[in-house]
């Protein structure tokens, strides 16, 4: 299995760009909206601490696996126009992971259209379970699950 | 292990078949082995406004799987349970217990010496001798205790070597491929609950605060690690458990910790074996090479008499034996400490007989079962030579 997992979508939403801008790189008020987040600490502007649950599904065959906490932290490495680039390092089921989120928002009639790509790194130890599960679907569905979840709090 | 003895309820939404199993094996622990079992009861609390979310699947769930509960005003609970978070949102009762793990075992292996099986502790299986046909002729043991290799012949033999199932099934040539995972059980030095205290979500990490005994025993991490021989438990795991522990037991945070420990637990594929799946959480596999081979793989400590039943079951057809186990309802060794044990040596029985009316009565259980098995090893070891 390659090291590296590459994902990417693109979803609308009923809000003008700036507005979704505003809001996704103020990170202390984003933080909030991201889902299954147990507690988070604010370190800066730009950074954040944050502990949440990651959902790995019934396919997994020990049930304290299916559900594991991850500790990350969560940092606002760079935006450039309509362009902002997240980084989150930390670790889940006593390996390491490493993920980087580019999004770009593109006005969209009265809305906007948001693109999004992912690149993950999984520790050696979470790719073991590559072997007894579809660790490429499981980060797949996490990562769209956590970026839907992120974007319905966005419009409330 | 952290010594829950599971109602079930932990599993209804997201592994009912295995909830229904564990709830009939609740019973019929505490039904065959009441000396160690302690029918305390537990409660599933809502912390959060996710928690509150989860009840209506929880008890919906608890209803499919035919498993009682009770919906408990949490004032009542807080009454009943003074160190519960005050801010718990909603409690509901369930049948949990606490079993005594190391007393159950060691129950189960006088009963079984009793039934005429040996104990042999301290032996490790090192390869397999192959005959002609494919088939195991014998087990090549290493006897830790004088360090050399024997051999035990046998018609079938049983791989129950948990995480360690892949390494043994590799001595019989087969591939199994295992990803041990590790999990982290905190022990605190006093009881702060009565019951067994579970947090009211989905089954995770950190969600299961157990009164072992005198002490509190919080459970567990969830670790993936490359050798099931070399475990780690880092401050981060103490810390975690901690901190998840507390936001049900706030005390919890003030209680000193006298020790953690960790567990592992086998996440096992066997390609192109056919399994004879009982549950998705537990195999028992019967290998077409060698076809005297069996593995059984997974299983929780609430079923592992379950898990015995339906090997030993699989092992009789193999060996052409019709009578079902009867474990199911066979009062292990121990809940009368009377019964005779064949040959038992006049010293061990003084022994036992002396914490019989004294203050130790119930703590000497422990100590007696120690002793007889003690003996029965060593008279396993005499029976097959290894005196």
């Amino acid at each position: 299995m390659a090291s590296e997992l590459h994902y990417n979508g693109s979803f609308m939403v009923s809000k003008a760009p700036d507005e979704v801008l505003s809001f996704i790189t103020d990170l202390p008020r984003a933080i909030a909206c991201i889902p299954n987040m147990v507690n988070y600490e604010v370190v800066s502007r730009d950074r954040v601490r944050a502990r949440f649950r990651v959902d790995l599904g019934n396919e997994v065959p020990i049930a304290e696996l299916r559900r594991i906490t991850a500790d990350a932290t969560i940092e606002l490495i760079g935006q450039s126009g309509n362009e902002v680039r997240y980084r989150v390092d930390g670790r889940a089921a006593g390996s390491a992971i490493s993920i980087v989120l580019n999004i770009r928002v593109n006005a969209l009639g009265n809305g906007s259209r948001i693109d999004w790509d992912a690149t993950a790194n999984l520790g050696r130890l979470l790719q073991l379970m590559g072997r007894f599960v579809n660790i490429d679907s499981l980060v797949r569905r996490i990562s769209e699950d956590t970026i839907h979840g992120f974007i319905e709090c966005l419009l409330k | 292990m952290h010594g829950l003895l599971h109602s079930g309820a932990r599993y209804v939404v997201t592994d009912p078949k295995a909830a229904v199993e564990c709830a009939e094996e609740n019973r019929v622990m505490a039904r065959i082995a009441p000396h160690v079992v302690d029918d305390t009861g537990g409660y599933f609390v809502a912390v959060t406004k996710d928690d509150l979310e989860f009840q209506d699947e929880f008890i919906s769930g608890l209803r499919r799987a035919n498993i009682g509960y009770r919906v408990v005003d949490v004032r009542d609970a807080i009454r009943e349970e003074p160190n519960l978070n005050p801010e718990v949102k909603a409690v509901i009762e369930v049948p949990d217990k606490v079993v005594y793990a190391r007393e159950l075992l060691m129950s189960a292996a006088v009963s079984a010496y009793m039934e005429g099986a040996l104990i042999v502790q301290n032996a490790e299986v090192v390869g397999f001798d192959l005959g002609n046909d494919g088939e195991i002729i014998s087990a090549r043991v290493k006897d830790g205790v004088k360090g050399d290799v024997r051999r035990v012949n046998a018609r079938v033999f049983v791989n129950a070597a948990g995480p360690w199932a892949g390494r043994v099934a590799g001595m019989a040539g087969v591939n199994v491929d295992v990803m041990p995972t590790m999990g982290v059980m905190v022990v605190y030095r006093h009881r702060l609950t009565r019951r067994v205290i579970n947090r009211m979500r989905p089954p995770s990490d950190g969600d299961i605060l157990v009164p072992y005994g005198s002490v509190s025993i919080m459970g567990t991490t969830a670790v993936i690690i490359e050798d099931p021989d070399s475990t780690t438990i880092t401050k981060d795991d103490i810390e975690f458990l901690t901190s998840e522990g507390s936001q049900m037991v706030p005390a919890l945070a003030r209680e000193p910790v006298v020790r953690a420990y960790a567990s592992v637990r086998p996440l096992i594929n066997i390609p192109g074996a056919t399994g004879r799946e009982a549950t998705r959480d537990f195999m028992i596999v019967r290998h077409d090479k060698p076809r005297n081979l069996v593995s059984v793989i997974g299983g929780k400590f609430t079923t592992g008499r379950l898990v015995g039943e339906r090997l030993a079951d699989e092992v009789s057809k193999m060996l052409g034996v019709n009578k079902p186990s009867r474990t199911r309802d066979y009062t292990l060794f121990g809940a009368d400490l009377s019964v005779d044990i064949k040959d038992l040596d006049p010293d061990v029985v003084s022994i036992i007989k002396s914490f019989r009316g004294s203050i130790d009565e119930e703590r000497g259980l422990m100590a007696s079962l120690s002793l007889i098995l003690q003996y029965i090893t060593r008279r396993s070891r005499s029976l097959i030579g290894w005196a």
